[in-house]
């Protein structure tokens, strides 16, 4: 007997009307041969992307999420018992799903035609830039930080120490932010540091330079990563030079990319507006060699074999190593310590006709203590180059820089 | 194992079907059945496996007991609700039992917290309806203890409902319609709920996520929003469930009580909770509001009687005071729709919508808190008194990222939208195949979606 036959049936006899119109049954369809052929597509379809699934070979490494995905559980009584193995099993079907990055791109594009504007802590900005937010932030740690540096520069003697605080995208592009979205978490967070720094560090306010780079009508920022471009960072290094007593470099610059997809955009699966370029500048005079931390040494600040892979951002010096030791042709006998992020990576090169010697520590990888660094003599001038959504929540600096105060 | 995973979606759900539909004869088909719904149960917490197979036992023997010794028949039905009630009371109250014997005697007696195990509160109060209904002589008492663990077991319903009374299955048990064409419309019916549960109900849970506003102080509007957005969420999430359920079920030939009927479109609150979680409703009303008189009884008593129900449908939603208090407040509400707001002649409709929706709105407060002191940090921030603005940026914020979802789903949850599915499906098929398939398709991306979790601390 059909169903939907059934259910008229109920209808008719049914003692009395049901009060509302919206409680009484209703028929399934009555298209009998479409509901069959439906029913059987959809079996094939589910059935084909299980195949699919299945002999789709395992990917170890996601180059969209930048992580190990899961791999297929060991099966054993135990995790069987405690349910570990169902829970990595789902982690492994998740995982190795054989469209996962377009499903992201998919589902990152509905809601943002639905109105979200922001994905995993990124706007998308009104003219199609990837925006990374900065979230409130512990004035407790910012006191640590500044505490840190200013004793530690009084320690050490330095001739110069500067410190570099580079703002976001959030900050020069603020009209290109969402809706209701503001950055005033970052600009309080400068002010404040600037405002709390010492005067014996050179820490030049680097808006209204930057706000310069934007006029001449160059990108300040990428479309698509956190970083600063080679543009902006040159252009503070040349506004900086002669107060910081850094001799201006003569560089030739050229696009070495034009397809870079940078960090924001795995971090959001948003598909920005486009694609940006990556512009590399290359001392003419003077030649330098890089000594990494595993002892590799390299004859350039750029890695050219990170272009054309996921992550071209590794072309500025490759990963964040704990510390790099860089030596140059420079015409001078003075040394530089620097501490920073990863916005020093494609600041570094300019720098390289200053200095005979540049030691570039990275506090949240270099483990031994400051002093260490001191073992063979001092540096003539300090520089920290940071961006405030590294230093606003990461201890590692002020770490590293009290250390020995303590003792 | 939830409807929403890969796991169920590419692996189980197809495994299932192609067995049950392949191997003939219906006892074929219940064992495979009850091996997949068997597994599906255990495949989060394997250990209330034992659970489930002790509630089968107990309910299976006590109806061959009733049978066996028919004058014993009303001490066995009492023993076996006690016991069902006790198995439930421990896992899901335990806790809360505890709280309220320290605060009467002023003891600090603490529990180990256990896992709820899921849909506990579900197949208990099926396998109630099975012992209560087998004593009013409704049924005939299942002599089959397979066909018997499958009623209680069946992975479509299994932990979020409907909940299904033996009586509405008893004959499919042994005897339903397997054909291709349930397959399609109970698949396709299957995929509007998914929709429902991934696209809407995950989306407008976000928002509610975002607003926070049971944990702290926070702006009017944006306790206000995260109510609505709460609101449609638990509408979409739970009748989305029913929806997959009820059309997985109908796929294996089994015809479930409908669930939700587009409540938010009711006039009354006493009309919405007609409509909304039917099959628990229903249940409270054959099991507990008639054995106590229903409205059969003198003013007083009829007070009581819809107090008593309605507490407890409070508490069967959670174990707090807060729970209790919302049920209750349901009752009072509707005692007062009958005996004042019904007897105002020509009460406009559209006050009347708009009243039951913000009654029923204004009861989430309680609902959606875990503890009392988010329930009193709600009401606060929606009633103007934690000493937040009635906006700030991050409300307006709010309304422009979450309005278009809320507009949305307000329109999904209507009845016009209701009507429209069924009259797609019954009259035009080809076009709700269409929406049903990219709708499916929409949502799976939506899925695999959730767990996307990149890993880019060190790329600073």
């Amino acid at each position: 007997m059909d169903a939907p036959q059934n259910d008229k049936q109920v209808n008719a006899s049914a003692p009395k009307a049901p009060r509302s119109r919206i409680l009484q049954k209703q028929e399934w369809s009555q298209n009998y041969h479409s509901a069959a052929i439906y029913g059987y597509v959809f079996v094939v379809l589910l059935i084909c992307a299980a195949l699919w699934h299945i002999f789709t070979p395992d990917r170890g490494y996601s180059a969209l999420e930048k992580r190990t995905l899961t791999a297929f559980p060991q099966l054993s009584w135990q995790n069987l018992a405690s349910a570990e193995w169902m829970q990595k099993v789902e982690k492994y079907a998740s995982d190795q799903f054989p469209a996962r990055d377009a499903m992201m791109k998919l589902k990152s594009d509905v809601s943002l035609r639905l109105g979200e504007t922001e994905s995993n802590g990124v706007y998308y900005g009104r003219d199609g830039s990837l925006m990374q937010a900065m979230t409130p932030w512990e004035p407790e740690l910012l006191d640590k930080t500044v505490e840190a540096v200013t004793r530690f520069t009084e320690r050490y003697t330095f001739r110069s120490s500067y410190f570099l605080l580079v703002p976001s995208a959030m900050v020069l592009y603020s009209e290109n932010l969402p809706f209701f979205v503001d950055n005033q978490a970052e600009t309080s967070y400068i002010e404040a540091f600037r405002e709390k720094l010492p005067e014996t560090l050179l820490a030049p306010d680097l808006l209204p330079i930057l706000n310069e780079t934007k006029q001449s009508g160059e990108r300040v920022f990428y479309l698509t990563d956190h970083h600063w471009t080679t543009d902006a960072a040159y252009h503070v290094f040349t506004s900086v030079a002669p107060s910081f007593g850094w001799k201006e470099s003569r560089m030739d610059f050229s696009v070495v990319s034009n397809h870079f997809l940078g960090a924001l955009v795995s971090k959001s699966g948003y598909m920005p507006a486009s694609s940006d370029s990556i512009l590399a500048g290359y001392d003419r005079e003077t030649s330098v060699r890089v000594a990494r931390t595993n002892g590799e040494i390299q004859s350039s600040f750029y890695r050219p074999e990170a272009l054309g892979t996921s992550d071209e951002y590794l072309f500025f010096l490759g990963d964040n190593e704990p510390m790099l030791t860089i030596t140059t042709t420079a015409d001078s006998d003075e040394t530089l310590l620097v501490f920073k992020d990863s916005y020093a990576n494609c600041f570094l090169p300019f720098l390289a006709a200053s200095y005979k010697t540049i030691i570039v520590i990275d506090p949240r990888y270099y483990s031994e203590p400051v002093s260490s660094l001191f073992i063979t003599g001092g540096y003539t001038d300090v520089l920290f180059l940071y961006s405030p959504h590294t230093l606003a929540y990461n201890e590692a600096l002020s770490i590293l820089l009290v250390d020995e105060a303590e003792e | 194992m939830v409807f929403s995973s890969n796991i169920f979606i590419f692996f189980f759900l197809p495994a299932c079907l192609l067995l049950y539909f392949l191997i003939p004869g219906i006892r074929a088909k219940n064992m495979i059945l009850l091996l997949f719904s068997l597994v599906f149960y255990a495949w989060g917490e394997p250990i209330y496996l034992f659970l489930i197979l002790v509630s089968i036992l107990l309910n299976y023997l006590t109806g061959l007991y009733m049978e066996r010794i028919p004058s014993w028949r009303k001490g066995i039905m009492v023993m076996a609700v006690i016991l069902n009630l006790a198995l439930l009371g421990f896992f899901k109250y335990y806790s809360f039992l505890l709280s309220i014997v320290n605060s009467l005697f002023g003891l600090a007696l603490t529990s180990r917290k256990l896992p709820l195990p899921i849909g506990i509160s579900f197949y208990t109060f099926q396998a109630l309806s099975y012992v209560i209904d087998l004593y009013r002589g409704k049924i005939k008492v299942q002599k089959n203890v397979f066909r018997f663990a499958l009623y209680i077991s069946l992975f479509p319903q299994l932990i979020a409902g409907p909940i299904v009374r033996y009586s509405e299955v008893e004959n499919a048990l042994t005897d339903r319609p397997v054909t291709p064409e349930r397959l399609g419309t109970g698949l396709m019916r299957f995929a509007y709920g998914f929709a429902k549960k991934v696209l809407l109900a995950n989306t407008l849970g976000a928002v509610y996520e975002k607003t926070g506003f049971q944990l702290g102080p926070v702006s009017v509007l944006t306790a206000w929003i995260g109510i609505a957005a709460y609101g449609l969420q638990i509408y979409f999430d739970f009748s989305g469930y029913s929806d997959m359920a009820i059309g997985l079920g109908h796929c294996f030939g089994f015809e479930f009580p409908e669930n939700f009927r587009a409540s938010y479109g009711s006039k009354s609150i006493t009309e919405l909770w007609r409509r909304h979680h039917m099959s628990l409703g229903n249940w409270f009303k054959e099991y507990v509001y008639i054995p106590l008189g229903g409205n059969r009884v003198g003013t007083f008593r009829y007070i009581i009687n819809i107090l008593i129900v309605w507490g407890l449908t409070g508490l069967w939603h959670g174990a707090g005071f807060h729970f209790v208090l919302w049920g209750l407040y349901f009752g009072v509400w509707m005692l007062f729709e009958k005996y004042v707001l019904f007897k105002i002649k020509h009460f406009p409709a559209v006050l009347a919508h708009l009243l039951t929706i913000f009654v029923f709105f204004f009861g989430f407060g309680m609902f959606q808190s875990e503890t009392w002191a988010q329930a009193v940090q709600s009401y606060q921030n929606m009633l103007f008194s934690s000493g937040m603005p009635a906006w700030d940026q991050s409300a307006l914020r709010l309304l422009v990222t979450g309005g278009p979802i809320l507009v949305i789903g307000g329109f999904f949850a209507s009845p016009l939208m209701l009507r429209t599915r069924e009259k797609l499906m019954k009259d035009h098929f080809a076009v709700s195949a269409v929406i049903s398939l990219f709708l499916m398709i929409l949502s799976i991306a939506f899925m695999v979606a959730q767990d996307y979790n990149p890993f880019l601390y060190y790329r600073f």
